[in-house]
């Protein structure tokens, strides 16, 4: 499972957070990658209606997801803004933007 | 301090780039002559004109060889001028084309 | 003058004084119509009052609004979640709970204190907020109608309600929202960000103990925010954009303090987070330079620029600056506008200002012939180029020359006007020549002599009064009718 993750917006814009996550779970130690499998389709993504959300008038300081998954013959790209009330899909958010971190901090 | 005597004055409607100009001599009974002519008054730095054929009031101060300030018609057109004794070198006017004349008239063909 | 426009037959009818009640405590809708008709309203006195109503917004006559309600998302991620602590509920020990209830009511307090501004509204609108937003949320956002707080991470960042500027940051968005309404992109959503940090820092220092000057200040927004583990102070610095963070993880502040830095990106919304180091930077040198608490002259300037009309939801950076500029000198003074001036130059953004035009209450002190005794007369001098009062005309104003004609008589004014006092020649260009003089009311150290207009005497217009007057004008004169 091949995943491209990018997040724009927030309080305080970042240099280091702010370039694309690139996951190929098959690369990562089994351990993580079957931790992303689970998220993703926990999120039940495959499903999810490609769409991009429009942020509310008024709004500052969301953050904008942008979530790419190539699964076997499965494609599918998501974007989502702050609140992202889809407490699976938050959660698959929140790891991909962990995992951004780490690998910046080798 | 006097101001009687030649002078050249410049004057801009809008306070734009242009100036266009005027000689008007300045006669100690309080009157000027010229292409317009009019009254004018002096207190310690401030001078005043008024001008016989049209609505225009000048006002500003007096140093010397050069004066400045503003007028207006109080109906609609304001700007700025100023004056330079006649025989004063070192100041090179360009020749403009007046569209509304000193006094503040428009002007049908440019002066 | 002001354009005919449709207006509400009852309006026509009120006075006045109603119509400023209506348009100070009215609905939306009334006051539009009542503001609409004092416009119209051609006494000096409306055209003042409107002119103050339409400047900033007035808060409402009734007491402060002053009503939070902080809820808990418990680590999920729905909005509001359940009401935790509401107004006047004491402390419940949630470190995150109380912190965003204190941080509300110290923004609360700051806008009503200083600005007179009835919450983010100014008609009080309820202060909502959710804490404990999803798991590990290292982001706080204001979703147009509450403020949403996260966690944090734990690793980089702390709990997002530690920061008092960044709750004032973000209910400032909500400021914004109501007034300008600046568009989230590029420059005009990089003068949102900034707007939001210059608020957040003056919450900060208004609520800190002892409160703090621009100089004691340390500027920096969402202090407290990074966990140890990260190579930096805050999230930005308005004293010194660029400096707030270098590290590895994060990468280094990005922020300009120039607008020969400014950075061109499709990122973060044209750049908004990084280049609104560039007016949070001339913020800064303003209240630094003008000394004392950052709110009384540069906030003050700030904010009454947020409010102006004028200032549209496309707004550059140049546009903001112009009016701050101008704000400055209506506000304050030449002073006060010069040194705006140079905070904005200072960032490579160069405003020209032109001189404040004469404004507001003066006295006119008029000597005919002129001798050693000074009549006066009280004028107000209004935006249109009128002046009433004691006497009615028409001003002009050119840099630092007055010229002024008056509707009851042949007198013509000229002169130069500087801060509070200006001084010049009159004539009626007739028989009368004479030296005059403006003070500014409420000027201290100066001495007054008789009252004009009385029998025997030339007023400030250039009439002449009879020694003895008519039984009309002594009957004008004991009813106070203008003669």
């Amino acid at each position: 499972m091949r995943i491209r993750f990018q997040s724009d917006g927030g309080v305080g814009y970042f240099p280091g957070l702010d370039g694309p996550v690139i996951v190929d779970t098959a690369h990562l130690p089994p351990e993580e990658g079957a931790r992303l499998e689970r998220l993703v389709g926990a999120a039940d993504f495959f499903s999810r209606p490609e769409a991009a959300d429009v942020p509310a008038p008024g709004a500052a300081d969301l953050r904008r997801s942008t979530i790419a998954i190539e699964d076997g013959g499965r494609s599918r790209t998501l974007e989502v803004i702050d609140p992202v009330e889809d407490s699976a899909l938050h959660a698959l958010i929140d790891a991909l933007r962990e995992a951004g971190k780490a690998a910046r901090n080798h | 301090m006097s101001a009687t005597g030649a002078w050249n004055l410049h004057y801009s409607w809008g306070s734009t780039a242009s100036y266009a100009q005027i000689g008007i001599t300045l006669n100690a009974d309080g009157t000027f002559t010229g292409p317009g002519a009019g009254k004018w008054r002096l207190r310690d730095g401030t001078l005043q004109l008024s001008f016989d054929g049209g609505p225009a009031k000048y006002g500003g101060t007096i140093d010397g060889n050069v004066a400045s300030g503003a007028m207006s018609t109080f109906g609609g057109l304001n700007g700025s001028w100023y004056l330079v004794r006649q025989g004063t070198v070192g100041i090179e006017p360009e020749a403009v084309e007046a569209t509304v004349d000193a006094a503040g008239n428009e002007l049908l063909v440019p002066a | 003058m002001h354009p005919h426009q449709h207006r509400h037959s009852i309006f026509c009818i009120l006075p006045p004084h109603m119509l400023e009640e209506i348009a100070r405590s009215g609905g939306p809708e009334h006051r539009e119509w009542a503001l609409q008709t004092l416009a119209v309203d051609s006494t000096m006195r409306s055209e003042r009052v409107t002119e103050q109503l339409l400047r900033v917004p007035t808060a409402s006559l009734a007491t402060p609004h002053k009503e939070r309600f902080i809820y808990t998302a418990n680590h999920a991620s729905t909005l509001p979640g359940a009401l935790v602590r509401s107004e006047a509920q004491a402390a419940t020990g949630d470190a995150a709970t109380d912190e965003a209830y204190d941080g509300f009511g110290a923004t609360f307090d700051l806008y009503w204190s200083i600005f007179q501004r009835n919450s983010i509204d100014n008609a009080g609108l309820n202060l909502i907020g959710t804490v404990h937003y999803g798991q590990n949320y290292d982001n706080a956002f204001w979703n147009g109608s509450q403020m949403v707080f996260g966690d944090g991470d734990g690793t980089y960042f702390n709990r997002f309600t530690a920061s008092i500027d960044v709750i004032g940051h973000e209910l400032t968005h909500g400021v914004t929202g109501h007034q300008a309404n600046l568009v989230y992109h590029d420059q005009p959503g990089a003068l949102n960000e900034s707007v939001s940090d210059v608020f957040g820092s003056l919450v900060k220092q208004y609520a800190h103990a002892p409160q703090q000057t621009a100089a004691q200040a340390d500027w920096l927004i969402g202090e407290g925010l990074f966990t140890t583990a990260v190579n930096g102070v805050a999230l930005r610095s308005m004293k010194a954009p660029g400096t707030a963070y270098d590290d590895k993880v994060l990468g280094k502040d990005p922020q300009p303090a120039h607008m020969s830095h400014y950075v061109t990106t499709t990122s973060d919304n044209g750049g908004v987070h990084i280049n609104s180091g560039i007016p949070n930077h001339a913020f800064y040198l303003l209240a630094v330079a003008l000394g004392g608490h950052a709110w009384e002259k540069a906030g003050l300037i700030w904010y009454t620029t947020l409010c102006d009309p004028r200032l549209s939801s496309n707004a550059q950076f140049q546009d903001f600056a112009n009016l701050t500029v101008d704000n400055a000198g209506r506000l304050f003074g030449a002073a006060e506008q010069q040194a705006t001036i140079d905070a904005w130059q200072q960032v490579g953004i160069t405003v020209t200002a032109t001189q404040p035009k004469i404004s507001g209450n003066w006295v006119l002190h008029y000597s005919w012939g002129p001798t050693q005794t000074y009549s006066q007369v009280g004028l107000s001098f209004n935006s249109n180029g009128t002046f009433a009062g004691g006497a009615t005309g028409k001003w002009q104003q050119q840099d630092g020359t007055v010229l002024l004609s008056f509707d009851g008589g042949p007198a013509k004014y000229a002169g130069t006007v500087d801060g509070n006092i200006g001084s010049g020649a009159m004539s009626t260009f007739g028989a009368l020549d004479g030296c005059w003089y403006l003070s500014k009311q409420g000027m201290v150290g100066l001495t007054l002599s008789s009252a004009g207009g009385a029998p025997g005497t030339i007023d400030a217009a250039g009439t002449e009064h009879p020694e003895h007057p008519a039984a009309n004008d002594r009957v004008a004169e004991l009813v106070g009718a203008p003669s």
